[in-house]
């Protein structure tokens, strides 16, 4: 026996009996749990009865496996998918999935655009951010020409054999001479860089744009060497297919050798986890990674306006007929500002969208700030889509279901803390999902800054609704897991320094309670986190002296009461317990509202809870809301617990 | 489960008989995993294709040094439940409700009648017990018993620290312990719990 030797706690043999049973606990580790199985009756028993219960689902898992398979032809189906996926390649940075069609549509029509200062749109809620950088060289003086080389080239049959079909899009890049230089992809996916003689109308060159293997694998390896990346890789991130993308000449990007004079091809690849989608361009010459990028969630807001700017964005929007109608019929605002906020001329803020949603549907508002109006109330392509593909988005996290979103909307509008604001004044302006954010500054040649955020985590598990009132606003943290307000930060816009923290009118709670472990001879609860709010309060009980006792009762009744000081007040918790021989439960808990004499009073929460054979104890998570007809309202949550009530009983 | 690492260098190159090779290994362990955690067949199918689609498009990104193709594969599967059960917000109070949230009966009707009864009664009974766990612990408890993971594994499939597989294994292990033993009369127990799982 080694010196010093401890003894574990009921709690931690709670903690270790699946390792015990499973076999992966070390010799002294096991030493410990069956000297305190021998000494403790009531763990003791406890084991037996996890030993049954770990039995009976190893027998379950046995027979499952027999029985269980899934159909026969799924092998095929995947085989035929792969074979689609091999060939498939993104042509431009449009979106991976072929399904969006309409998104890609648009984002072609954004990237091969004539005015390419930037490349960049909104999209009906879905932000493609192309960060190549396009430059004409020669101002297009005749659109015709452009045009005519565009078409020449699309009709081209060496073309057409250079990209192994169709050619589906066809860009001018520069015009000179009447000599055109374009760049030509096809359906299938190939590109090439073409030069027309518009005067002869012919093709005078055509230079596929592709990658050796070699160099796909390369740029693979420096991808992969990019901490960002491999981090997610690690994940479980997967990399799409490697191709060819071209850039335009003037060393603004360099890439890995010129197909013509003034095109650079660098490689291109999706990086994909969990249903986020990135994009990345690899620079061959320079070993790096040139882009990495987000493609944007839709309920993704990036708050660069400040909340004085959603209020009047929120009035234009409300102040329209359209929308006027659409709220009529339900819709809700689920956003007010835009995904990106575009800053031109030193900073003005010219136009943004608030997002209505009904049901399926989705509207986007466009608003001009300057001129205090809306310009367009258009409804979002996803409310096209039929309802398999907006679950699929939904799964994928693309889309927040709708009844998410009222249900999230129900959670915090019955929240006190939420309803004193809102009796207050405020409003819900924005649901986003909460996500760790990384920004990044990027600029182009025009000299416009634009931030970039990559997520880093992407989990959706705590939406952030955020309420505002003047200059004030909160962020309602809600956990979707818990189903309920976890915290308020509040914060206030100082127009000089931005935003600051508020110290805070309302409560600010936080999911972790406290762990308690109280016994009397007739009752015992242990919880992994517990905590009452009353009136707005939050109490733990970690305090010192926590007063316990039992009333004894008779078989039929005893009581668990507590009485402790917490924040200046005097808190008490009492939980009233019933048996009727066979099971027990609680008919009653209460608590102190935790205001001063005269308000002073009881919160009571009526029910039948915990209901449970006599002699075995409740185990589990629970949440209290007090009964509707206190003047003072309060919750009580209970995380991973056990309680037992009449421990005497035989 | 060993699979020869000329399969896993094959793969990684594009073969696609070797990707079958892997597919026969592993679809089992995904399928399973992914059944008990969305409770029904089709699902668990869909499941399983992205899950191994998602490994063919990443084969070259994997690294047999860094993990077991099993670990990683299981991660693919569990997120995609995980996505998938938030969706439905499905609610399960007891025994008798989780019956009627789709979460399918398995058919063990290959056995002959007499075994059948009580092997299917209490087969039936600890399958609904583990529907009705939340999210987090149905997929500990579906990922050790079903998927015979190691903890370690389990860890790194969660993304969890080990001290929390085991805790969370004990809970899931006390939460069904509750749901079997009250249920020893078949009988639905109303009003067990105020709260409402959710995923």
């Amino acid at each position: 026996m080694s010196a010093g030797k401890r003894d574990i706690s009921c709690k931690e043999l709670r903690e270790s009996l699946a390792a015990y049973l499973d076999d992966e606990l070390t010799p002294d580790e096991r030493e410990l749990i069956e000297s305190h199985l021998s000494a403790c009756r009531q763990c003791s028993e406890k084991f037996a009865s996890a030993i049954d219960t770990y039995d009976r689902i190893k027998d379950a898992a046995q027979t499952f496996s027999e029985h269980i398979t899934p159909s026969e032809n799924i092998w095929l189906g995947i085989k035929s998918r792969l074979s689609v996926e091999e060939h498939a390649t993104d042509t431009t940075w449009g979106l991976a999935r072929a399904k969006f069609r309409l998104g890609k549509e648009i984002a072609m029509k954004a990237l091969f655009s004539k005015r390419p200062v930037w490349k960049l749109a909104a999209i009906s809620g879905f932000v493609i951010i192309g960060l190549v950088v396009g430059l004409t060289i020669g101002m297009p003086s005749d659109e015709n020409a452009y045009a005519q080389a565009e078409r020449i080239a699309s009709e081209s049959q060496e073309v057409q054999a250079a990209l192994g079909g169709e050619v589906a899009y066809a860009n001018t890049i520069s015009l000179q001479d009447n000599i055109g230089t374009l760049v030509c992809s096809g359906e299938t996916g190939g590109m090439a860089a073409v030069t027309v003689d518009i005067g002869n109308k012919s093709v005078t060159d055509v230079l596929p744009i592709e990658l050796t293997v070699e160099e796909e694998q390369q740029a693979i390896a420096i991808a992969m060497a990019d901490s960002r990346i491999k981090e997610l890789v690690d994940q479980g991130a997967v990399i799409g297919n490697v191709s060819p993308d071209y850039s335009l000449g003037n060393g603004v990007n360099a890439g890995t050798r010129y197909v013509l004079p003034n095109i650079m091809i660098a490689a291109r690849m999706s990086l994909e986890l969990d249903y986020q989608l990135w994009y990345i361009t690899v620079n061959l010459d320079e070993e790096k990674v040139q882009d990495f990028v987000l493609v944007p969630k839709t309920l993704i807001s990036m708050a660069v306006i400040s909340p004085e700017q959603v209020w009047q964005v929120i009035a234009i929007a409300k102040a329209d007929t359209r929308v006027k109608e659409l709220l009529d019929q339900g819709a809700v605002i689920v956003r007010a500002g835009s995904g990106v906020a575009y800053q031109i001329d030193g900073g003005n803020l010219e136009s943004t969208t608030v997002v209505l949603a009904l049901g399926d549907r989705r509207w986007n508002v466009a608003i001009n700030l300057i001129k205090g109006q809306v310009t367009s109330v258009s409804e979002d392509p996803f409310g096209n889509i039929s309802s398999e593909e907006f679950e699929e988005l939904v799964s994928y996290g693309y889309a927040m279901a709708p009844l998410e979103v009222r249900e999230i909307l129900g959670i915090v509008e019955s929240d006190e803390a939420v309803k004193a604001l809102m009796t207050m004044g405020a409003e819900i302006f924005t649901i986003r999902p909460v996500l760790e954010w990384e920004c990044d500054t990027v600029g182009n040649e025009s000299g416009v800054l634009r931030q970039v955020c990559y997520q880093k985590d992407g989990q959706v598990e705590r939406v952030d609704v955020m309420l505002g009132h003047g200059i004030t606003w909160w962020d309602v943290i809600v956990d979707l897991d818990l189903q309920k307000v976890v915290e308020i930060r509040e914060y206030f816009y100082d127009s000089g320094q931005g935003y600051q923290s508020g110290n805070g009118s309302g409560s600010t709670s936080t999911a972790d309670g406290q762990s308690v472990d109280w016994k009397t001879n007739l009752v015992k609860l242990a919880a992994d986190d517990f905590y009452i709010n009353a009136s707005g309060v939050k109490y733990i009980a970690n305090v010192q002296s926590v007063e316990i006792t039992s009333d004894p009762g008779d078989s039929e009744y005893c009581t668990l009461e507590l009485i402790w000081h917490e924040h200046g007040n005097e808190m008490r918790l009492n939980m009233y317990f019933r048996s009727d021989g066979t099971y027990w439960w609680s008919d009653e808990i209460r608590t102190y509202n935790g205001q001063q004499y005269p308000e002073a009073d009881w919160i009571i929460y009526t029910g039948e809870f915990f209901k449970t054979e006599l002699g075995s104890p409740f185990v589990g998570n629970i949440d209290f809301i007090s009964d509707p007809d206190n003047n003072y309202s309060g919750t009580i949550h209970f995380g991973g617990l056990e309680l037992q009530a009449f421990l005497d009983a035989d | 489960m060993y699979v020869a690492m000329d399969v896993i260098d094959k793969w990684r190159s594009g073969d696609i008989e070797a990707f079958e090779v892997l597919f026969r290994q592993y679809y089992k362990l995904v399928f399973k995993t992914a059944y008990l955690m969305v409770g029904n067949k089709e699902e668990a199918e869909d499941v399983l294709q992205e899950a191994f689609i998602a490994m063919w498009k990443s084969r070259r990104t994997f690294d047999p040094g860094k993990g077991k193709l099993a670990t990683w594969l299981c991660r693919i599967a569990v997120n995609q439940c995980t996505s998938r059960l938030r969706v439905k917000r499905v609610a399960v109070v007891s025994l008798e409700e989780a019956r009627n949230y789709g979460f399918d009966l398995p058919d063990v009707s290959a056995q002959p009648p007499e075994e059948l009864c009580a092997k299917q009664w209490e087969y039936d009974r600890v399958v609904k017990a583990i529907g009705s766990l939340d999210g987090k612990h149905r997929a500990a408890v579906v990922l050790r018993y079903f998927g015979e993971l190691s903890y370690g594994e389990i860890a790194q499939v969660l993304n969890i620290p080990l001290g929390t597989v085991k805790s969370r294994l004990s809970q899931a292990l006390r939460m069904l312990n509750q749901v079997i033993e009250k249920d020893v009369y078949g009988e639905p127990v109303e009003n067990r719990r105020a709260d409402v799982r959710r995923y």
